[in-house]
């Protein structure tokens, strides 16, 4: 077994329970972080580690790791009425009569 | 051991890395970034410390470390049950020490690690090499 780490613009939450189902690999996932080693700090990028046979291809595992990515795409928001409701906030003639009727004395 | 001690040098590498790391594999890999250099001469001694915060996927799974030295390992491996499922990677520590007499030269030490099933968490680790020696 060897093992093949990929750190180059990689997100910071990565599943890799999932991504070990769709590549059939062990994996090892670092978020970020840092190593201080004999006193000198320095930052740990985001990395995926595959642990692999020998004989496997990096160029598979790449466009492996580049789909899951894409997968991971920021989940729309799941509450339908403050969706609706941050929308309506977004029109300027709601904004305009919602401050027109903070002018009027009642 | 105390004629050692007493006239002991002593030079140490140490490792301390934080930042939740996983993994998913049940054999032994290396801890991201857990490892330190260290030059034996002949007839020291190497003192290891290590220690890692982990959690686990799921309440059983069994965490496992063990220290290496360059591709062998070194000792008995220590090990932590999940009582829950948690991914802070801090639910229990893990620590483990051994003393190893290395062959004169450069070596690399690491911490390692595994997991039984599912995956393990660990919110960070230090590793240290102590090398002794008689004066």
């Amino acid at each position: 077994m060897r093992a093949i780490t990929f750190d180059k613009d990689l997100p910071a939450k990565i599943d890799a329970e999932q991504l070990k189902r769709e590549t059939g690999f062990d994996v090892s996932v670092q978020s970020g972080g840092y190593v201080e080693r004999n006193g000198v700090r320095e930052e740990i990028a985001p990395s995926v580690t595959f642990h692999v046979p020998f004989d496997e291809e990096i160029g598979t595992l790449e466009d492996k790791l580049a789909a899951h990515v894409a997968e991971e795409k920021p989940q729309p928001d799941e509450n339908p009425e403050r969706a609706a409701l941050l929308k309506l906030l977004d029109d300027p003639e709601v904004i305009a009569k919602i401050n027109k009727l903070k002018s009027t004395k009642i | 051991m105390a004629s050692l001690i007493e006239g002991a040098l002593a030079t140490h590498s140490v490792v301390s890395v934080t930042g939740i790391i996983n993994t998913t594999s049940t054999s032994y890999i290396n801890y991201t970034s857990a490892s330190v250099a260290a030059t034996a001469r002949a007839g020291d001694v190497v003192l290891l410390i290590g220690n890692m915060r982990v959690s686990a996927s799921g309440a059983s799974v069994r965490t496992m470390m063990q220290f290496t030295e360059d591709a062998s390992v070194v000792g008995q491996p220590s090990s932590y049950v999940a009582y829950r499922t948690d991914t802070g990677g801090e639910d229990g520590t893990i620590a483990n020490f051994e003393i190893h007499a290395p062959s004169a030269g450069a070596h690399t030490y690491r911490l390692q690690w595994k997991n039984s099933t599912g995956t393990c968490y660990s919110a960070g680790a230090y590793l240290i090499a102590l090398m002794l020696r008689e004066s």
